[in-house]
């Protein structure tokens, strides 16, 4: 059985519930290895506004980000956030098609 | 002179990038020279407005992975083919290229002038770029997606005072794979194995 549209939307907010430590701790890796100051990666965060998951920063920090992200005058771009994108696709997928699978889906009733 | 995966796709941007030039009231023709980074004053003479590539990351495509075997007479371009010797290896290991692709300009008409060439060459998901192979025989045509773009424009300060640059920095993502020859260039093959049964490790005895 199918669920209802509310139903979908409060399983992708409960996946993104789950995701969100993960995927902070995997962005703020990323930046330290990457070797951005430690004051930078502290504040770095990824967040659901309900609709989407994105990455998040004080607006203290936004000038230094986007300068290590995209370089600046003799600096070249150290990208974090661009790579962190590409790399978390696949575990995104991932994550929703087995976490909404299992939820969405009654699967005790399918394989009862 | 044949370039192996990475150096290939480098090459083929900057040759792609190119020939760009922009006009004012001075010149009519001024070219744009293209760098790989941001060209270092005391290395040679930075002249505005340029264009930088720099290479982002190199992620694997597990999207469009498939596995099997192929067989070629030329090692898929990177041994030359000799009499009727046939090739057989693995599908090669599919990865995107990410590049940020930078315009430094002082003025604002080679800015926006700058930003029009670099739209037209990578026009979002319609992008092709040329690679050679690594033999130098064949060019394949790879597919290549502008995934963002940036303004940055922004004051340098420097020993002359503070000057305008305008920047546009375009993410462009190249598909691209690794050769079979680097692949298994980075494989350790191991051509014989020796077991001494005859000498316990230190610490231990035979039983």
């Amino acid at each position: 059985m199918i669920a209802e549209t509310n139903e979908v939307d409060a399983t992708v907010s409960d996946a993104a519930f789950y995701l969100i430590p993960v995927l902070t701790d995997e962005l703020q890796s990323l930046a330290l290895a990457s070797n951005w100051p430690s004051r930078v990666i502290k504040q770095l965060t990824v967040s659901f506004d309900g609709a989407s998951l994105y990455i998040d920063y004080p607006e203290e920090v936004a000038q230094i980000v986007q300068d290590l992200e995209y370089g600046k005058t003799g600096q070249v771009p150290n990208s974090v956030l661009r790579s962190f994108i590409y790399k978390i696709q696949p575990l995104i997928k991932e994550f929703y098609k087995d976490h909404v699978a299992s939820n969405l889906f009654n699967l005790e009733e399918i394989y009862a | 002179m044949p370039n192996p995966f990475v150096i290939a796709e480098d090459l083929a941007l900057k040759t792609y990038l190119a020939g760009m030039t922009v006009s004012d009231e001075k010149n009519m023709g001024r070219p744009v020279q293209v760098w790989f980074g941001y060209p270092d004053v005391e290395i040679r003479d930075q002249k505005f407005p340029f264009v930088t590539i720099d290479l982002l990351d190199i992620v694997p495509a597990n999207d469009r992975q498939i596995q099997g075997r192929l067989s070629d007479a030329d090692y898929q371009g990177t041994i030359a083919a000799s009499g009727s010797l046939i090739y057989t290896y693995d599908v090669p290991v599919a990865y995107d290229i990410v590049y940020q692709v930078t315009s430094h300009s002082r003025h604002p008409r080679h800015d926006r002038a700058l930003l029009i060439q670099l739209l037209q060459k990578f026009p979002s998901k319609y992008g092709k770029l040329a690679v050679p192979n690594q033999l130098g025989t064949e060019t394949a045509y790879r597919s290549m997606f502008l995934d963002g773009y940036t303004k940055l424009d922004g004051v340098e300060e420097d020993t002359g005072g503070a000057r305008r640059i305008l920047r546009n920095a375009l993410t462009v993502r190249v598909i691209s794979e690794m050769s079979p020859y680097v692949a298994v260039t980075a494989t350790p093959i191991v051509d014989e194995v020796f077991l001494d049964k005859t000498t316990p490790p230190t610490g231990y005895e035979m039983v």
